[in-house]
């Protein structure tokens, strides 16, 4: 399957891939009302790492046997067959974080909302709506890559 | 093929879906004392509080077991195995056939040595029937008395996930441990430090380094507890939290090894060629250690049951080994630990970082540069980072200065580790 690769030696930091993905992910696919009236406000699923003059964005692996699957009890969390795409179900998902304790490339992110009870876990699902996903579309630096280069585990 | 499965949670589940994407011809039956699908054991919590019901902590719902061609016999009894026969006898009489065996039959409460037991409001806290009986009993209660108090014996994981729900259900709960501090099997001293405060702060009372010694009453209800130390307690309701120990009822009788737990290999087999064991009821090869050792924590009995679906149809895979990973809410504020909380001897390396105010701690646990146990309390986002290196043995001797920082990711990392991970998975 495709997924998304970074090339760190050419990131330049402007984090144009969350941004895409705060506005894919969100309810309007607008981006004024994404960042300034929705709520819960949409989380981006790819994360910029940083420091000093080194960055690159890191998102999920897709793996062959994810652990996040195996972490989670409320079967909030599945693999697509078909496409090998990790899906997780927002709604289902009761926020116990093991998840995001299982995860060793640190792809699945907590989003809370205490104001409007929010709490559950995000992570990248590729924009299955799209033919190429957000972050690697609007990247204008060609630091992200949509390509098959073969699905893994890291253990 | 004919493969029989005793016990239908993460280990069991584990093993019917690894043997299903490999063998789609030979039959599986799963046998299960409870009368429902697979649920979420952590989740039973919920269920207390209220908050959720049974379809919303389901875990595989009935028509996976139909697309997966799972045979079902929930509600029925394992009661023995003739090993020579290779037959399983249910309560109701009946026996099962079996090529291949897995024992998934999980924990059950440690019933600690307190008198007066028999009384009528005292229950475990393990299964759905227990947090639901513990609800509708409690839900009772609250509509003809003012307020209610709980005693929760025991301060560990599941004596806090019982503290958790309760709050929620508005009755005064007092924890009593054992030890000087609850969590002790998740956090170091200071982790629990911050926990209690956390808990206390939640109007939680905690009692520490003292036991009940009987639960007193009226005939056969409950109205306190008379501690070791001479203490008195009153409360409504008991719930028995002491911890929990491998499910061995289905061994006695047979020449399986046991310790605390089934004793398996690598390859979660047994001393008998066709009977495999997982979760819970297992004791395991650790992943640190390389010692055998009971690890109860649900990823694992998955993970567990995983690899013996691989063996049990004869694809060889070795188990990577136990690994403790725990993520427990404390009371709204996030916490992980996993691998080791203390450092067993003075060659270890220890960082720490604790702050009361903000209520954050971080504690990572290093042994010849490989990371081999880590606490985080109240900044988890990056825990499953040290998961993943204290898994792969990665060893951090060139970025162990930035371990605590804030921002640690893998921009701190080797760049080869960076690449091989992100770049070029191949």
């Amino acid at each position: 399957m495709k997924l998304v690769y970074p090339k760190e030696e050419v990131c330049i930091t402007c984090r144009l891939c969350e941004i895409g993905c705060i506005v894919e992910h969100s309810k309007t696919k607008d981006i004024l009302k994404a960042f300034l009236v929705e709520y819960p406000r949409p989380v981006s699923r790819i994360l910029i790492e940083e420091n000093g003059g080194l960055s690159f964005a890191q998102n999920c692996r897709h793996c062959e046997e994810p652990l996040c699957i195996e972490a989670c009890s409320n079967n909030a969390l599945w693999k697509d067959e078909e496409t090998g795409i990790v899906y997780l179900d927002e709604k289902q998902c009761m926020s116990c974080w093991m998840c995001i304790g299982l995860c060793p490339y640190s792809a699945v992110t907590q989003r809370i909302d205490e104001k409007n009870e929010i709490r559950n876990a995000v992570k990248c699902d590729l924009c299955p709506e799209k033919e190429i996903p957000v972050c690697v579309e609007i990247c204008p630096n060609s630091a992200l890559f949509f390509e098959n280069r073969g699905v893994k585990n890291w253990r | 093929m004919e493969i029989v499965i005793i016990g239908n949670s993460a280990a069991g589940i584990g093993a019917a879906e690894a043997i299903r994407k490999n063998d789609k011809l030979s039959k599986i039956t799963i046998i299960s004392e409870e009368a429902y699908p697979a649920y979420s054991k952590p989740f039973i919590k919920d269920i207390l509080s209220g908050k959720a019901d049974f379809n919303r902590i389901i875990y595989r719902n009935e028509q996976f077991y139909e697309k997966k061609n799972i045979n079902t016999l929930f509600g029925e009894k394992a009661v023995s195995i003739n090993q020579n026969k290779r037959i399983i006898r249910l309560r109701n009489g009946k026996n099962i056939k079996y090529d291949k065996l897995l024992i998934s039959t999980g924990g059950k409460t440690i019933i600690p040595p307190i008198k007066g037991l028999n009384k009528k409001q005292i229950f475990p806290f393990i299964t759905y029937n227990d947090a639901k009986n513990i609800y509708n009993f409690i839900k009772k209660d609250l509509k003809t008395k003012k307020k209610i108090n709980v005693a929760v014996i025991g301060g560990g994981l599941i004596g806090f996930g019982a503290a958790l729900g309760l709050e929620k259900l508005g009755v005064n709960v007092i924890i009593i441990e054992l030890l000087p501090y609850i969590l002790s099997r998740i956090f170091d001293k200071d982790g629990s430090e911050i926990a209690q405060k956390i808990a206390k702060s939640k109007g939680i009372k905690i009692i520490t380094s003292d036991s009940a010694v009987s639960v007193n009453g009226k005939g056969n209800n409950v109205r306190g507890i008379t501690l070791k130390s001479g203490k008195k307690i009153q409360c409504d309701l008991v719930i028995l939290a002491a911890g929990v120990t491998p499910n061995l009822e289905i061994c006695e009788k047979t020449k399986l090894k046991t310790n605390r737990g089934i004793i398996v290999d690598k390859y979660l087999k047994t001393n008998i060629p066709e009977i495999f064991a997982a979760g819970d009821v297992t004791e395991a090869p650790d992943g640190l250690s390389g010692e055998n050792n009971v690890v109860a924590i649900w990823p694992n009995a998955y993970r567990q049951g995983y690899f013996a679906g691989f063996n049990m149809i004869n694809i060889k895979r070795p188990f990577p080994g136990n690994f403790v990973m725990n993520s427990i809410d404390l009371f709204g504020i996030s916490s992980i630990s996993g691998g080791l909380i203390d450092a067993p001897d003075k060659y270890y390396e220890i960082l720490s970082d604790r702050n009361d105010e903000t209520l954050n701690y971080k504690k990572i646990i290093i042994h010849k540069n490989k990371i081999v146990g880590y606490i985080f309390i109240n900044e988890i986002d990056k825990a499953g980072i040290f998961y993943g290196l204290m898994l792969n043995k990665v060893n951090v001797k060139n970025f162990k200065q930035h371990l605590l920082k804030n921002d640690f990711g893998f921009v701190y990392t080797d760049k080869k580790l960076r690449k091989k991970l992100f770049e070029n998975p191949a």
